[in-house]
This record gives structure tokens, C-alpha cells and sequence, in this order.
């Protein structure tokens, strides 16, 4: 693993248990620190001098004082930082930021040195990724950041970090999932439709409508997918209680399937049964409060083959599957695991959370798509770089680091 | 609705026909005879004792900031003249205060007795209220702000209308031209005798507000317009005041009306979006007051309607995201007598019952709540002088709201002026105080808490003022030191179930200290020159003492957007009709992360100074006064960011002339 910067490379940084999130940008934060010093002596020391000299009378100084003080703000450049993740392992971190302030981010960890890497897309390109950064999905060497509250998808080299283009026009993007070298597929929570792209250059290709004229709600928001042959099923969460499926050779939407309120997450096992995590909704929305559920459903028929029912007032989410698609993984407060042959919920937790107060705790989880390790978010009070905790498949924990703030889903890196 | 074209024109023939009337005025000027005598501005000097004061911090505003300010708003006044920062996401747009570290919330706003505030957010939008609406602003700090009622944990700032007894006909127009496709308009026309006055207050803001700035949020960064920033808007104020014997009574109107387009931050690239919000607001006063030798009845009744309307939908498709009406309505009534049995004895009770209802409906999701409130306060405060050098007061409150009881709000201060000139003047306030928490925080779906605790505040102060005059001179300075403690101050988190949604929570332990320090010195150079400077300073630490878990880092920690340093330097002078003004306001660094971090890019929002340079005459075309000048905002046109990836102006100027006839 390497990481450049233009003038000089960045060694003596060491890989701690829990690394300095920020020590890409050491030596830019000392230079800030210096900037920053010479700005608090104009700030404070010119109108000073300015207003002194003013009061004697000094023409001349008082002038030249003047002509500094205007026009001595100027730009600070921030250097670029090149990685370089060629034959990593790893996984992306997307952090989501706070809803309109623009400050969701992207970190890179490499499981086997334990180095965290955060503002990977800031520090490479020179802007911020953007408002409220969703989801990602890696397809071959590209990384597509879905950046939900800017309407738009960066695509980034997923080995460097490096911009390669965007698709704007968005309305609230929600998730990306590669059909095949011509065409990809993104959700939205707003947009009445499915935007079909091109994966390779990255131009709009077509919608896929899925407006729900019936509906009192804003349906249909559309959220993950996941694909079995050429059937494409995505949960509608928001206010909606309905599983789509959308052929993908056609591009057509072909089915509905209704599930509980509110199918917050989905994925499929090895088995192709489709389990989908609901939430219940919230105490006092006109669209109902319930349960919360777990289903499985058959890809090929359709069926609901089995329910699962949570407590009234447990938030259970972020439901993954690991690398042998046959245990389920969900947070409910804690973390729980479930193997898909289960006919009952879990009865204690895999991995037990210590919170007890009223905020923080498990926030979102990803499961190695390789290693099947457990990567677990904690948001804490969601307006400071939150943690990663790293865990065994035994549930032990191996590493803990700062990323960005709200670290909200993982993109796991092959190779 | 004109196209941009016509717009554009109108605006072009308004700044021509200005610099034509300027041109013909300046020569027609150049003859007339010269007069040596410069007036000397009103300015209230600190330590006038007034005993119903005695004993609390006031700090007005003098007329001369107002009559400088008269095409701004009340944030904008606040944000140079006093130490409260305002948080404001740009022109036209929304702003609110925070006083001494604290929240939105904790600051009041009192219009001639009445309570401004929401009474479903708690806060104030201060960008709503026009200066030239005004005719007095003072600030009361932390425990002094008792007096106009409780809850204020930060500070309050009151704002009064006042007649003038002596004006016969008072006609007042102001026209300024701004850039960014702006213009405003004002009135006043003002008649009556020494028993009856009338007073009417009109005007009109509008801007298109598409300033350019280069954009360095996105891929590629390219130089730009801002979009979807257009605001307008417009108000009518009407007073009447007569007095019949010892009796005092005015009636006052005050009706608003804004449409502000809200713009996106710079990282937006999506389908392009409608967003507004649309306010309006309806306030009505009554008062009547009468005065006897040495006791003084009041009553105020009022009434305050304000409806405001949100709406997101994406532009193309015209699919609603949001739309969300939220209506309120409030109505007070309050006694006050004041009594004063000897010159060094003064008593006040005042009795206020205020109603508050509120609803809120989102037509997308069909959520909101419909909710009243009831409350009742009591105030018994006594000053007095026991001895010529030592003020002393106690304000004591008690409130009463939907079942809850609070008995014991007390605030003491102590005033202490060693020398009969009152030069050095000492200023010491504790108190206790308590705020309720908003509708919203307690009965917003999902996530408001009906459980929530009212907020609760121990304050105290401590000043030193000192202040000289002469002849031709006026000086005066005063330094402040702060501190306080608020238990169960409300915030939303996402809570520890994994809810989707955030929970209103009375979580932490703010403790705020700091310092304020002000300096005003105005003299009168050689008879022909009139020199005023002014500057103020303050120091804000607020930070959170009470982080639960263990890995959460911002306990200790500066609150966002709250900045530890801030000041403004204001300078003018005046040689005969001429003047020139140089105002700069400094915004310290603030953190937008609770923990503090700095290294990351964007996440420190740097310090900035502006410089606003104004230079102007007055001209007597009698019967008409006309006084015209021209303004630069951002002189050094400064790159800044007020709130995150929100995109600032560079400089841009306004021409303002106004005409004035009096009798």
C-alpha cells in the first residue's frame, strides 16, 4: 500500500490499533496551522495597525496598511494525495455526513495492515464528495458513490481513488446495481422511476417507471436490489410496503410482491430465497405502525415462505449475508446472527452492543464478501467521525477506527 | 412576472436616474453657503442611571446604528453592533442568533412587549424583521432578560416602536439599488398633533440574488451563478398613539409577507428542484397606559399569526417531496404596575398569560400535529438605591405552564459607581432560569418527546464600564465576563433503538464562559470634522460537559457553528454634509463536528473579516432632506463560507438615496 503526495512521500506515519483518522493530512494540517498563524496576525494585528496609524494622521501607512488588509485574503491551495490500493483487500467506508451540510465522506481500510485511509475522495480530487453519501457499489475497477442528497453518482477508480466521471440529474439516488457492461440500474426515494445507465460511460440510458398511481403516499421509493437470473427485486421502504421486480432484459417492471410495512433491507441465499427486514414504521404515521418482520420469499414463485416477527418499538436493520450466503446478519441494538434454515428468531445477540443510553450504538454493518468478517458502524452522536468495529466470524473483535461522520454502509474491495 | 431582460433594464434606468439627481444636487450644492456647525449624533451613553433599570444590564443600540442599518435587517444590526452571533445561510436568507454560546432558542425577541418567537420552533428568524420598522433595539443579557419574561437562557432583545409627539408630517421614502437584481423600497409617512399620532410603515425587498462565485464543490469546479437564492419581501406596519390626560393608548399592525426561493449547497448536481418557503405573519398590539405620580398601569394585549409554507418538488416532473403548511397563533395579554414610593424605591409586578396553538400537516406523508399551550407568568421585581453609590435589584418570576410549575426564577443584580459622575460604573447579575421546550421538540412525528424536561439555566455576569465626556468628546468602554450552566438542554439524536428517525432528548450540560468587552469614542475634531469609533469583542466558550458514551469525543468541546472569537470594528467620519463609514465584522473560526476535528478539508469553517465601506451626503433641498449614498459590501471580496458549502458574495455595491420632508 502506498500513498504519495506530490512533493514528497508520506512516510513515517505508523499503523496503529486505532490509527489517526487523520494523518493523510498531517503535513496539511501543519501547513494550516502555520497559514493560520500568519492569518490571525492579519486579523487581529493589521486593523490594529491600520486604526493606529489612522489616529496619527499617517496618510501614507495607514494606506498601504489598507491595501494589505483587503487583499491579503487569498485561496490556500490544498495539495492532492495519491493512493495507490492495486491488489488490496479492503473495503470502502461511505460515510454519510449531516443532511445539508454537504460533509459525507469516503475511507478506505486495508484489513490486513489495519490502516484506515479517510477523505480518500477529497484528498485525491480537491472537492467534497457531496450532501449525504448513500451507498456504494464497486463493479470491476470502477466505484460508484451514490451521493443521495446531491443527485448524483461519482465514479471513482475503486485502486485510487481517482474521479473518472458522474452521473448528475438525479433526483435522491439511493443504490447502483450492475446488470452488465452496458447497463446499470439506480433507485430512487423521490423519482417515480428506476435510471438505466451505462456502467462504461456513465450516460443515461432510459427509466424504468414505477409510479404507483393508487397510492395516497409517495410510492414508489425505491431502495436496494438484488438480482436472481434476469428477475432484479427492489424493496420499497419509505411509507410503502411492496417488494418490485423488474426484468432486466426488458427493462420492464413484471411484479409486486406486498410485504410488511416499511422493507428497510434485503438480501438473497444461496438457496435463492429473498429475506427482507421491514421496520414497522413509526408511532403516529398516517401509512401504520406494526411489528417489525423478517420474510423469505421465494425468487422464482414469488411465495412468502416464512415470517418472522420482531417486538413493537425494536428497530431492526442493515439485515447482510455472508460470503456463503447461508447466515443471516442484522442489528437490533445489537448485533444478531440467523442461519437461513432458522425457524425462529435469534434469542441472544452474536455480538452484544455496550450501549444503554439513549443515543449512539450500532449504526450499519457489512459483511466481507470474501472473508465473511463482520464490520460493524457506530455513528455515536452523528455530528463526529464516528468508529468501525472489525470483528472475527467467532464475533471477536479484531481492530476498531475512526472514519467520517456517520459511517453508513460498506463496499467491499476483491481484489 | 417581468422577464429577466425588463428586470435588468429597470434596474439600469433606476441607477441612472440616482446618479443624475446626485450630479444635479452636488452642483447645486457646491454654491450655497457652508455652515461651520457639525451636530453631534444622539448617542446614549452607558451609565445614565435609570432606577426601573438599576441593577441590570441594558444595552441599546444607539439611533445612529439604526439610522445607518434603516435598509437592513435586524440580524444584520445585531451581527455588527452587538456580540450575539447570528448564523445566517446568506442574503435574504434565514437567520438565527445565538447569545453568549447558547441556542437559537434561548434568544427572545420582545416587539413592544410581546413575544416574537415560534412558538413551534422556539427560535426566531431575525432576517424577517426590517430595521427601518424599528425605532429602538436594546439587549438584555442573561439574567436582566428576566424582566421581560423567562426562558431567555442566552439573552433577549427587545424592539419598540415610539411616537414622536413633536412631529407635525414626517414623509420618508428610501430607494436602494443593490446587485444581484436587487432593489428595496421604503416608507414612512408619519401626521398628527401632541394628542394623536399616526405612523405608517411600508416596504419592499426584492432580489433575484444571482451572484456569481466559483464553484469548488464539484467536478469539474467551473465559475457560476447562484441559483434557486431569489427572495421577496414586504410589510406594512401601522401605529396609532393618543393621550388623553394620563392615559396613553396606541394600537399597532404589523403585517409581512416573504417568498424565498432556498438554494442548494455548492455539491449539488441533481434534477433541478423547487424549494421555497413562504411566510407570512400578522401581529397586533394593544396597550393602554396610565401614569400617576408615582405609580404607572399597563396593559398589552396581542395577538400574533404567523403561517409558513414549505414546499420541495423536483422541477420536470413536478412529483412533491414535501409540502408542509405549519400555522400558529398566539395570543397574549399582560398587567404591569409599576410603583415608586420614594426616588430610591421602585416596584414592578407584571402578570402575563399567553396562548399558544399550533398545527403542522406534511400533505406528503400526512404527518403533523395540532397542540395548545397555556401559560402563565408572574413577575414581582423591586429596585432600589440604598445608598447614592449602590443600585440593587431582584426580579423574581414564577411560571405556570400546561401542568408544570415553576416557582422560583430569580435574577439579582447589583450596580456600584464608585464617583458621582458615574465614570466607573460595576454591574453584577446572578439568576436562575428556565426554558420550555418548543411544540416541535415535544410533539414533532416522529421523534418529538412529550416527556422532555424544560431547560434549565444558571447564569451569572459581571461588568466594568467606564465612560467620559466633554465638550467634544464621548467615550466610553465596557468589559463583561460570563459564565453559565444549563442542565437538560434539548437535543436530537438518533437514539440508541436504531429508530430511522431522530429523537428530541433533554441530553446535555452546556457550560458557556466568556467575555465581551465594547468601546465607543466619538469626538469632534477641530469643529469640522466628526469622528466615531467603535469597536466590540467576544469571547465564547460553550462547550458540552455531559457526553454519555465513552468513545464520544466532544465532551469539552466547542459547539458547532458557535464561534470562540468575534468582532466588529465600525468607523466614521464626517466633514459638513459628507460622511464615510467603514464597518468590518469578524466571524472567528467555527467547527461544524461536535468533536472538534480540524484536519479534515472542509470541516473548519475558516475565520473571516469583511469590510462594508458607505460614503454619502446629505444634502437641504428644502423642503426635502436627501441623503444618498453609495455602499460596497465585501470591499476586499473576501472568499467565505457562512455555513457549510453554502456560497457567499464577493463585493457588490448599493446605491441608496433617501428624501425626507418634515415639518
Amino acid at each position: 500500500m502506498k500513498t504519495k503526495r506530490k512533493e514528497d512521500d508520506g512516510k513515517g506515519e505508523k499503523s496503529l490499533v486505532i490509527p489517526n483518522p487523520d494523518f493523510i493530512v498531517g503535513r496539511i494540517v501543519m501547513k494550516r496551522i502555520q497559514s493560520f498563524g500568519n492569518s490571525l496576525k492579519i486579523f487581529f494585528l493589521m486593523p490594529y495597525d491600520f486604526l493606529l496609524s489612522v489616529l496619527k494622521g499617517r496618510i501614507g501607512k495607514s494606506l498601504v496598511l489598507l491595501g494589505i488588509l483587503l487583499f491579503s485574503c487569498s485561496k490556500n491551495p490544498v495539495d492532492t494525495v495519491f493512493f495507490d490500493f492495486t491488489g488490496n483487500r479492503g473495503v470502502y467506508i461511505v460515510n454519510q455526513g449531516n443532511f445539508m451540510y454537504g460533509n459525507s465522506s469516503l475511507s478506505f481500510y486495508d484489513p490486513a495492515s489495519k490502516r484506515v485511509y479517510n477523505q480518500v475522495f477529497q484528498a485525491r480530487n480537491g472537492v467534497p464528495l457531496g450532501d449525504v453519501a448513500e451507498s456504494m457499489t464497486i463493479w470491476k475497477n470502477l466505484g460508484f458513490i451514490v451521493v443521495n442528497n446531491s443527485g448524483k453518482i461519482y465514479v471513482i477508480d475503486s485502486r485510487t481513488a481517482e474521479f473518472k466521471g458522474s452521473i448528475t440529474g438525479l433526483s435522491s439516488p439511493r443504490y447502483v446495481h450492475v446488470i452488465n457492461p452496458e447497463k446499470a440500474y439506480v433507485t430512487d426515494l423521490f423519482a417515480h422511476k428506476i435510471t438505466i445507465f451505462n456502467p462504461q460511460t456513465f450516460q443515461v440510458t432510459g427509466h424504468i417507471p414505477v409510479n404507483n398511481s393508487k397510492s395516497e403516499f409517495n410510492q414508489h421509493p425505491t431502495e436496494q436490489m438484488v438480482q436472481y437470473k434476469n428477475q432484479v427485486f427492489t424493496n420499497c421502504w419509505s411509507y410503502d410496503n411492496k417488494i418490485l421486480v423488474i426484468d432486466s432484459n426488458t427493462d420492464h417492471l413484471i411484479d409486486s410482491i406486498e410485504v410488511f410495512k416499511q422493507p428497510n433491507s434485503m438480501v438473497i441465499d444461496r438457496g435463492n430465497k429473498i429475506w427482507v427486514l421491514t421496520d414497522g414504521g413509526f408511532e403516529g404515521s398516517q401509512f401504520g405502525y406494526e411489528k417489525p418482520g423478517l420474510l423469505k420469499i421465494d425468487a422464482e414463485t414469488h411465495e412468502i415462505e416464512r415470517t418472522f416477527r420482531f417486538e413493537l418499538g425494536e428497530h431492526p436493520l442493515s439485515l447482510s449475508i455472508n460470503s456463503t450466503k447461508d447466515t443471516l446478519y442484522y442489528i437490533n441494538g445489537h448485533v444478531w446472527k440467523m442461519a437461513i434454515s432458522e425457524k425462529h428468531l435469534p434469542e441472544s445477540p452474536f455480538i452484544q452492543s455496550e450501549y444503554t443510553d439513549s443515543y449512539g450504538g450500532f449504526f450499519s454493518l457489512g459483511i466481507d464478501s470474501v472473508s465473511s468478517e463482520i464490520y460493524v458502524g457506530d455513528a455515536i452522536d452523528h455530528r463526529q467521525n464516528g468508529i468501525v468495529y472489525r470483528y472475527s466470524l467467532s464475533g471477536k473483535l479484531i481492530d476498531q477506527f475512526k472514519t467520517g461522520i456517520s459511517p453508513g454502509s460498506f463496499a467491499f474491495k476483491k481484489e | 412576472m417581468k422577464s429577466a431582460k425588463e428586470n435588468h433594464s429597470e434596474v439600469k434606468f433606476k441607477v441612472l436616474l440616482c446618479m443624475v439627481i446626485l450630479f444635479i444636487y452636488s452642483e447645486s450644492v457646491k454654491s450655497q453657503k457652508l455652515t461651520d456647525t457639525i451636530p453631534l449624533h444622539e448617542v446614549r451613553v452607558y451609565g445614565v442611571r435609570n432606577l426601573a433599570q438599576a441593577g441590570l444590564q441594558v444595552n441599546r443600540i444607539d439611533t445612529l446604528a439604526l439610522q445607518m442599518m434603516k435598509t437592513q435587517t435586524i440580524s444584520e444590526l445585531l451581527s455588527f453592533y452587538s456580540p450575539i452571533f447570528i448564523k445566517s445561510y446568506g442574503r435574504g436568507s434565514t437567520a438565527s442568533a445565538s447569545f453568549r454560546g447558547t441556542a437559537p432558542s434561548h434568544t427572545q425577541l420582545y416587539w413592544n412587549g410581546i413575544k416574537l418567537n415560534s412558538p413551534m420552533r422556539g427560535e426566531v428568524d431575525f432576517s424577517m424583521f426590517p430595521v427601518y420598522f424599528i425605532d429602538d433595539i436594546s439587549i438584555l443579557p442573561g439574567g436582566s432578560s428576566l424582566q421581560s419574561g423567562s426562558g431567555a437562557l442566552g439573552g433577549t432583545v427587545l424592539i419598540n416602536n415610539l411616537p414622536d409627539w413633536n412631529c407635525r408630517l414626517n414623509i420618508r421614502y428610501i430607494q436602494t439599488i443593490e446587485s444581484f437584481s436587487t432593489s428595496k423600497e421604503y416608507l414612512n409617512v408619519g401626521f398628527g398633533n401632541r394628542k394623536i399620532q399616526f405612523k405608517t410603515r411600508l416596504f419592499s425587498e426584492q432580489s433575484k440574488n444571482d451572484f456569481s462565485y466559483y464553484n469548488y464543490g464539484v467536478l469539474p469546479m467551473y465559475e457560476t451563478v447562484q441559483k434557486n437564492a431569489a427572495f421577496n419581501k414586504k410589510g406594512l406596519l401601522q401605529e396609532v398613539y393618543s393621550r388623553l390626560k394620563n392615559h396613553l393608548f396606541s394600537a399597532k399592525v404589523w403585517a409581512t409577507r416573504s417568498h424565498r426561493d432556498l438554494p442548494q449547497l455548492m455539491s449539488f448536481e441533481g434534477e433541478s428542484r423547487t424549494e421555497t418557503q413562504e411566510d407570512q405573519n400578522l401581529r397586533t398590539i394593544l396597550s393602554w397606559k396610565y401614569l400617576a405620580e408615582k405609580s404607572k398601569l399597563e396593559w398589552i394585549g396581542g395577538l400574533n399569526f404567523n403561517k409558513l409554507h414549505y414546499f420541495r418538488a423536483s422541477s420536470e416532473a413536478n412529483f412533491v417531496n414535501f409540502d408542509s403548511q405549519s400555522k400558529e397563533s398566539s395570543y397574549t395579554s399582560q398587567f404591569s404596575y409599576d410603583w415608586k414610593p420614594k426616588e430610591a424605591f421602585s416596584f414592578n409586578w407584571a402578570l402575563n398569560a399567553a396562548y399558544d396553538r399550533v398545527s403542522v400537516y406534511e400533505q406528503v406523508q400526512k404527518t403533523g400535529y395540532d397542540k395548545d399551550r397555556l401559560s402563565v407568568s408572574l413577575l414581582n421585581a423591586a429596585h432600589c438605591q440604598p445608598l447614592p453609590e449602590v443600585s440593587l435589584s431582584l426580579l423574581i418570576r414564577s411560571e405556570l405552564y400546561d401542568s408544570n410549575l415553576i416557582g422560583f426564577i430569580p435574577s439579582l443584580g447589583i450596580e456600584y459607581s464608585p464617583d458621582k459622575k458615574q465614570q466607573n460604573l460595576f454591574k453584577m447579575n446572578l439568576s436562575r432560569n428556565y426554558h420550555q421546550p418548543g411544540l416541535n421538540d415535544l410533539y414533532w412525528i416522529p421523534g418529538g418527546n412529550p416527556n422532555l424536561k424544560p431547560e434549565k439555566g444558571f447564569a451569572a455576569d459581571l461588568s466594568y464600564g467606564y465612560s467620559f465626556r466633554n465638550e467634544k468628546t464621548m467615550f466610553s468602554a465596557q468589559a463583561t465576563g460570563f459564565a453559565s450552566k444549563i442542565d437538560d438542554w434539548i437535543v436530537w439524536q438518533p437514539s440508541a433503538s436504531g429508530a430511522s428517525y431522530w429523537e428530541a432528548s433533554n441530553l446535555r450540560q452546556v457550560m458557556v464562559k466568556g467575555a465581551e468587552f465594547q468601546v465607543s469614542w466619538q469626538s469632534n475634531i477641530a469643529n469640522t470634522v466628526l469622528v466615531n469609533l467603535r469597536g466590540n469583542y467576544s469571547y465564547t466558550a460553550t462547550s458540552n460537559m455531559d457526553a454519555v458514551p465513552s468513545v464520544d469525543e466532544s465532551r469539552g468541546k466547542q459547539l458547532i457553528y458557535i464561534p470562540k472569537n468575534k468582532a466588529n470594528i465600525f468607523g466614521e467620519a464626517d466633514y459638513r454634509d459628507f460622511y464615510l463609514k467603514i464597518d468590518a465584522p469578524f466571524t472567528g473560526k467555527r467547527y461544524t463536528s461536535s468533536n472538534n476535528v480540524e484536519s479534515d478539508y472542509e470541516k473548519v469553517l475558516n475565520p473571516y473579516w469583511l469590510i462594508n465601506l458607505s460614503a454619502g451626503k446629505r444634502f437641504n433641498f428644502k423642503p426635502v432632506q436627501v441623503d444618498a449614498s453609495l455602499n460596497v459590501e465585501n470591499l476586499a471580496n473576501t472568499d467565505y463560507m457562512a455555513i457549510l458549502w453554502r456560497p457567499m458574495p464577493g463585493r457588490y455595491y448599493s446605491l441608496t438615496i433617501q428624501f425626507q420632508h418634515r415639518r
